[in-house]
């Protein structure tokens, strides 16, 4: 199960661009106790994860945000989304997301070309 | 065609303050959806204005779907009169924008923001939560099928 420590702790360490030895260290603590928060297999006490979050140059503040009731419509839309694909991209870091795009683009603008140069030989 | 690294690379070096959203931002996260253009919401300060309009200058920004030869001049004048602006550039499709709906101007949604590495550029994003909130406060039709994909996106992340 996912839990707030969880996402908080490997957000903050990645985009810190440190290690979960690295960031044990920082913080006093052992890369195993870093894993078990970031796999979700520990139930960390709040200070611990602030104090995670601390050591990589972060502080949580935590709001409220209203709930949005479903959208029956968005559902309905919903149904028909290929998750493989998205569970592919979640995979790839934003910059290979990006760069897939790209290349899609890429591959659009070159058939463009080609069947433009096909009509003026016909 | 839109060369995204280009487009984001030159924002990039002139250290214009911006936050891509839209199609863009929702590819960052992880959406499978094509998009055609970039998306930013701008700082709109007299000093943003003129980083923006040297950045782009490089690039022939001109108003899109415009006829051509319309007199439309790229200048700091223009961005201070107007508010969103959809450009085409020689490096592709780019909407300036100064206000979206739901999320506000640019200083609304800083808060909302994450850094990604792109191209070896810290690029700003709108976070995914306010993404959905900006494409549903938009009320298009044509989002739904968006909207969809980002609220799953949301889940598989957990």
């Amino acid at each position: 199960m996912n839990t707030i420590g969880q996402n908080l702790v490997r957000e903050a360490r990645q985009r810190a661009g440190l290690t979960q030895r690295a960031l044990a260290a920082l913080a006093g603590t052992t890369q195993s106790a870093v894993g078990r928060i970031e796999t979700g297999t520990g139930n960390p006490r709040v200070e611990t994860v602030e104090r995670l979050l601390e050591a990589a140059g972060f502080r949580a503040r935590i709001v409220l945000e209203p709930i949005t009731p479903e959208d029956p419509v968005v559902s309905a839309y919903k149904r028909d989304i290929d998750r493989t694909l998205l569970r592919d991209n979640l995979r790839r870091t934003p910059e290979e997301r990006v760069g897939a795009l790209q290349a899609l683009h890429d591959l659009a603008a070159e058939a463009q070309r080609a069947g433009k140069a096909r009509k003026r030989r016909e | 065609m839109t060369d995204f690294a280009k487009l984001l690379g030159v924002l990039h070096d002139a250290r214009v303050e911006c936050i891509v959203v839209g199609g863009l931002a929702a590819t960052i996260h992880g959406s499978a959806r094509l998009t055609q253009d970039v998306d930013i919401s701008y700082a709109r300060s007299d000093a943003n204005l003129e980083r923006i309009v040297r950045a782009l200058e490089p690039l022939a920004p001109y108003l899109r779907g415009a006829p051509p030869g319309l007199p439309f001049e790229w200048s700091i004048a223009t961005l201070r009169t107007g508010l969103n602006f959809t450009l085409t550039t020689s490096a592709g499709a780019l909407d300036l924008l100064g206000e979206i709906p739901g999320g506000g101007r640019y200083e609304d949604l800083l808060p909302h923001t994450i850094v990604v590495d792109l191209f070896s550029y810290e690029v700003r994003c709108l976070d995914l939560p306010t993404l959905i909130r900006t494409k549903r406060a938009a009320g298009r039709p044509r989002d739904l099928d968006a909207i969809a994909e980002l609220e799953a996106l949301r889940e598989e992340r957990g």
